[in-house]
């Protein structure tokens, strides 16, 4: 049978393959015993970092009692004095206060914002990046017209945009263009773009500036409305136009510093035409 | 005490060789006997015919380095003599396991061929097959085919899962009937 001269050939193998079974110790998984135990450790560890958060503040053991006046005598004479009213650094149930995070200063120069356009909403960006407000020699273009759906950003501001990215916000005068004309800013069209742009959650301050000029006998007062876009980079990027509307992206300070125009700029697919 | 001076004590004639050998090696021999014959009584009658087989057999042999694997080979050959013997019914199930397992290693068999190897060329051949093999595979096989431990034993003993061990058996089961087959094996 050949199963019996198999199992005969399997005895006459060599005495090392028998020795080295026999003598092998047993092989331990060694992660066995270390995996509870450090799952153990790590709930332990959670724990003391959740806890905190996760339990209602524990009463103080001693919390030294105000006098009516609200002030607290005390034997120890502290070095620095906290915020807290009662409280000290050291006493069970302090809690350190926030740090007071100071914004970012702001690059841009200091502008006299002459009032809203009926948005009294409208403030800053708020997440401490500084605002871009110029970048190097103007390159406002003049004259310019920009077809409906298209927008035309200056070179300045590209190249701002490309230097901080998304590190800065950007301060940026928009014209408008309807048919290829600039459109004014107090009009209806202007109104209602205004309006879409803020309920897109953008910030449109329209700065009215008067123009006083003097002529001797008699004064003439203009008013001029300027809208502008305090945006961030992704913003700007994705900024969806009106396909009724043309834009002329440009830094605040491009324009009220204007010198004479550069060339044209094409950015994200669309072109400023002639 | 340590296997020289028990074979020493063989070589000198001397009688507390037996003794001490029952007393160092006396229990896993009998396991070896009972995990094939599965009878306590025929098992003792094994180990006790390994020590009188022993004492014929050394001298002239000096198994100083490997006096367990001598003697267990002995107890083994007398277990599945005896097993041989008797009749199918009274074989244990392991053992009858064993076999159809065995059976799958060995390449079908030719009447006509008629240079059968001896057992000693297939011995060669299984060593030559296990010493491609690595530390692991080697004892797994080892200790269910020679030591006829159950795939629970083997896995508890080193530690691997059940499956992992029959796998184990299994891929090395292909490889050895492939192999065998490649050397021309045939019994």
């Amino acid at each position: 049978m050949k199963d019996y001269e198999f199992l005969d050939a399997v005895g006459g193998i060599d005495n090392r393959f028998v020795e080295k079974a026999e003598c092998a110790a047993a092989k331990r998984s060694v992660w066995k015993y270390v995996m509870p135990v450090a799952a153990c450790l790590v709930l332990m560890i959670g724990v003391y970092f959740a806890y905190p958060k996760l339990s209602p503040a524990q009463a103080p053991t001693y919390v030294p009692a105000p006098n009516p006046n609200g002030t607290v005598e005390r034997t120890d004479i502290p070095e620095t004095y906290p915020e807290h009213p009662v409280l000290r650094p050291g006493d069970d149930g302090y809690i350190e206060p926030a740090p007071t995070i100071e914004p970012a200063p702001d690059v841009a120069p200091d502008i006299s914002f002459h009032g809203y356009y009926g948005f009294e909403d409208q403030t800053e960006i708020q997440n401490g990046k500084p605002m871009i407000t110029g970048y190097g020699e103007s390159t406002r273009i003049a004259d310019i017209a920009v077809n409906n759906g298209e927008i035309c950003f200056s070179e300045s501001l590209l190249s701002a945009m490309n230097e901080y990215g998304d590190t800065a916000n950007y301060r940026v005068l928009i014209e408008l263009f309807q048919d290829g004309v600039q459109i004014s800013n107090s009009s209806e069209t202007a109104t209602q773009e205004i309006q879409r742009l803020i309920d897109m959650g953008l910030i449109v301050p329209v700065e009215i500036i008067k123009h006083e000029e003097n002529h001797g006998d008699y004064v003439t007062v203009t008013t001029d409305y300027y809208l502008t876009l305090h945006a961030t980079y992704e913003q700007l990027k994705g900024f969806l136009p009106s396909d009724n509307l043309g834009y002329s992206f440009m830094l605040y300070d491009e324009y009220f510093g204007a010198s004479p125009a550069s060339e044209q700029v094409v950015f994200n697919g669309y072109s400023p035409t002639n | 005490m340590d296997d020289s001076r028990i074979v020493d004590l063989f070589l000198s004639r001397n009688e507390s060789a037996i003794s001490e050998t029952a007393q160092k090696y006396g229990t896993r021999l009998r396991r070896i006997a009972d995990q094939i014959l599965n009878d306590a009584p025929s098992s003792e009658e094994c180990e006790n015919d390994t020590y009188l087989q022993a004492w014929d057999l050394i001298p002239p042999n000096e198994p100083r380095s490997y006096l367990f694997s001598f003697l267990g080979k002995i107890t083994r050959h007398l277990a599945i003599d005896m097993c041989r013997k008797r009749s199918s019914d009274k074989r244990s199930a392991l053992f009858c396991e064993l076999t159809n397992e065995i059976a799958a290693c060995i390449p079908s068999r030719d009447e006509s061929v008629e240079d059968s190897l001896e057992a000693d060329e297939l011995s060669r051949m299984i060593g030559v097959f296990l010493d491609k093999h690595s530390d692991d595979q080697q004892k797994v096989f080892v200790r269910r085919y020679w030591f006829f431990d159950t795939v629970p034993e083997i896995s508890k003993r080193y530690g691997f899962t059940q499956s992992k061990v029959k796998m184990m058996l299994s891929r090395m089961r292909t490889e050895l009937h492939d192999y065998l087959e490649k050397e021309g094996y045939s019994i």
